[in-house]
């Protein structure tokens, strides 16, 4: 069950040395939702990808790609 | 974030406070017979019942609402997912299940129960029931299983 989608994200919080949890605190989501995204099992919405955008000072497609 | 999500949670407290205020409105108005009753619908309830059934559906209702806003949207999308395949999966294993045992003869009462067409019909009621909640809760496991 993968997303039509790939992401960094893992990557990009490994370089800013955060937690899983510290991205809960900062998306307002769910532990669960940030492993579903780092595994690339689960496509976000465009509003939590915008706000992943922009906590990671990255455009959008430098964070996802199809 | 986090200030809508402590409004929300008081006022799922609210709401579940809203739901004991109902019980003890139910039990003081139990004796009371309900006024206007058309003879019509047969004996009145008591005004407690109707308070009960009332109050408990509002509160239901609210809880519902708030537990849902919570949640993010990954955990949305999982309990709408498990809602739709495996609540009707669910539903139709159990609603062939139910008409194929009836059809073959299978008494689906048990014995202490009279055996009517209102025990019937419950008895299908609950069987779609059961089988719809056993597959929305494997198909939301399912869900998260193959996200993790």
């Amino acid at each position: 069950m993968t997303s039509v989608f790939t992401n960094r994200l893992k990557v990009l919080r490994a370089e800013r040395n955060w937690t899983q949890s510290d991205l809960v605190d900062h998306l307002g989501v769910s532990r669960q939702t940030i492993q579903a995204l780092e595994t690339g099992r689960y496509t976000p919405s465009l509003p939590l990808a915008f706000r992943m955008a922009h906590l990671l000072g990255q455009p959008i497609e430098a964070i996802f790609t199809a | 974030m986090k200030i809508e999500t402590t409004t929300n949670k008081t006022m799922d407290i609210v709401t579940v406070g809203l739901c004991a205020l109902t019980v003890v409105c139910a039990s003081s108005t139990a004796a009371a017979k309900m006024p206007f009753w058309p003879h019509q619908l047969g004996n009145a309830p008591s005004v407690g019942v109707v308070v009960l059934a009332a109050g408990l559906a509002v509160s239901l209702i609210l809880h519902t609402y708030f537990w849902w806003r919570d949640l993010d949207e990954a955990a949305q999308e999982a309990h709408k997912w498990a809602w739709w395949w495996g609540g009707n999966i669910g539903l139709f294993v159990g609603a062939a299940g139910f008409v194929g045992a009836t059809l073959f003869g299978v008494d689906l009462l048990p014995a202490a129960i009279p055996h009517t067409d209102a025990a019937l019909i419950a008895a299908g009621f609950i069987a779609a029931f059961a089988t719809q909640a056993v597959g929305y809760t494997l198909a939301w496991c399912g869900w998260w299983m193959a996200r993790q």
